[in-house]
């Protein structure tokens, strides 16, 4: 993922805007900002600052941050298979993401719903699915998972061992979509 | 209707990916993904490696950067052919923008290929490119808890470049942690302590590379 987050603006004092982070408020100052945006716009929040006013079009293009590339990429596999099977549209898609692929699925989810507009996914939502990182034991050869939201483990839970093989947790696949 | 997809979402990336591979493998050029943050020293490390393989065989470089040409301007002053990319503000290159410029780049001339990636410790160590080995640069003032913060990228990696050890008594970093939570994530990571402003272990690491290729 990249570092510059996406944020609504949810009121403005002066220089200083309440913005909603994926659900979190939190204070940023738009002094970085040639013109200050409207309520409801989103901006780009990096160390405390706004720092781009988002245009939905950059967003869609896929140059804003990496989860919106991964978006249309998804919008991609989908249309196309749309085209395959002759469905129309598209309710729902259900993707499994591990914990180690580098992609936070909320802003995945914001940049999949920013991008799917004008495509046969408009009405669709992101079922996401999360794959924690696990693997086995070289010695012990047990299974294992990491603990929830790590993404790599150190040694084996089991026995200690350093010798293992991460067998689980990079996914990032499409499984089924709900079309009709 | 409930229809099965089942596709890798980075599929159409790693198609290219692949594509650009045999591209490479039919010029026989070797291909390395040199990753890093801002900073790390990827430029300096590559105008070191540049110098010392020179004698050994002919090098070319695709630089990645957000925006700017700075980077190129670098490596052309070392009369090594260089493409530059400029992403336009996406955080990685990718096989598409790869694939792009191969046309401008004389492999079938080349041994090795170095493709500079964009400034980043996480995005990058996602998208194949179609190189034969990724790897990347630290630098040692960056911290010893990095690793364990970014591990994708040090578990995607065949070498890590510890640059700027000449920093390492100004700086609080404890450099065996460094080595070790490295190795912890990927036993099979070939580690390097060098400094580019000094030129600190730099023929090692350039040997090193020159055996990979040959």
């Amino acid at each position: 993922m990249c570092l510059a987050i996406p944020s609504r603006v949810i009121s403005i004092d002066d220089l200083t805007a309440t913005i909603d982070v994926f659900g979190a408020r939190r204070q940023v100052s738009l002094m970085l900002l040639p013109e200050a945006p409207g309520i409801g716009d989103y901006v780009l929040v990096h160390a405390g600052f706004a720092i781009q006013k988002l245009e939905k079009e950059r967003l869609a293009s896929g140059e804003i941050m990496h989860e919106a590339s991964i978006a249309l990429s998804i919008i991609d596999i989908v249309q196309a298979k749309c085209m395959e099977e002759g469905c129309r549209s598209v309710d729902s898609i259900r993707l499994r993401i591990g914990r180690a692929a580098g992609i936070l699925p909320e802003a995945l989810v914001f940049a999949f719903d920013a991008s799917k507009d004008t495509t046969v996914a408009k009405n669709a939502n992101l079922v996401i699915e999360t794959v924690p990182v696990g693997g086995t034991c070289r010695d012990c050869r047990k299974e294992f998972d990491a603990p929830e939201n790590a993404q790599y483990v150190l040694s084996c839970p089991h026995c200690g061992s350093t010798s293992y093989e991460i067998t689980r947790g990079r996914e990032m696949e499409i499984l089924d979509m709900e079309t009709n | 209707m409930k229809v099965k997809v089942v596709t890798r979402i980075l599929e159409a990336n790693d198609r290219i990916a692949e594509e650009n591979r045999k591209r490479f493998a039919a010029a026989g050029v070797y291909v390395v993904n040199l990753m890093g943050a801002p900073g790390a020293g990827k430029t300096s490390l590559l105008e070191r490696t540049i110098r010392a393989l020179k004698p050994h065989g002919r090098i070319g470089v695709i630089e990645g950067d957000i925006v700017g040409s700075d980077d190129a301007e670098r490596i052309g002053a070392l009369d090594v052919p260089v493409v530059q990319i400029n992403t336009g503000g996406a955080c990685h290159l990718d096989a598409n923008m790869i694939s792009e410029v191969l046309d401008e780049m004389p492999l079938a001339d080349l041994d090795l290929l170095i493709i500079e990636n964009v400034g980043n410790l996480v995005c990058p160590a996602e998208f194949k490119v179609g190189e034969d080995i990724k790897m990347m640069v630290l630098s040692v003032a960056e911290g010893h808890d990095k690793p364990l913060k970014y591990p994708l990228m040090f578990r995607e990696s065949r070498a890590l470049v510890l640059n700027k050890v000449d920093l390492l008594p100004y700086v609080n970093t404890d450099i065996n942690k460094m080595r070790n939570d490295s190795l912890a994530l990927n036993p099979n990571l070939k580690i390097f302590e060098v400094s580019c402003a000094t030129g600190a272990g730099i023929d090692q690491w350039a040997q090193w590379l020159n055996g990979l290729r040959s």
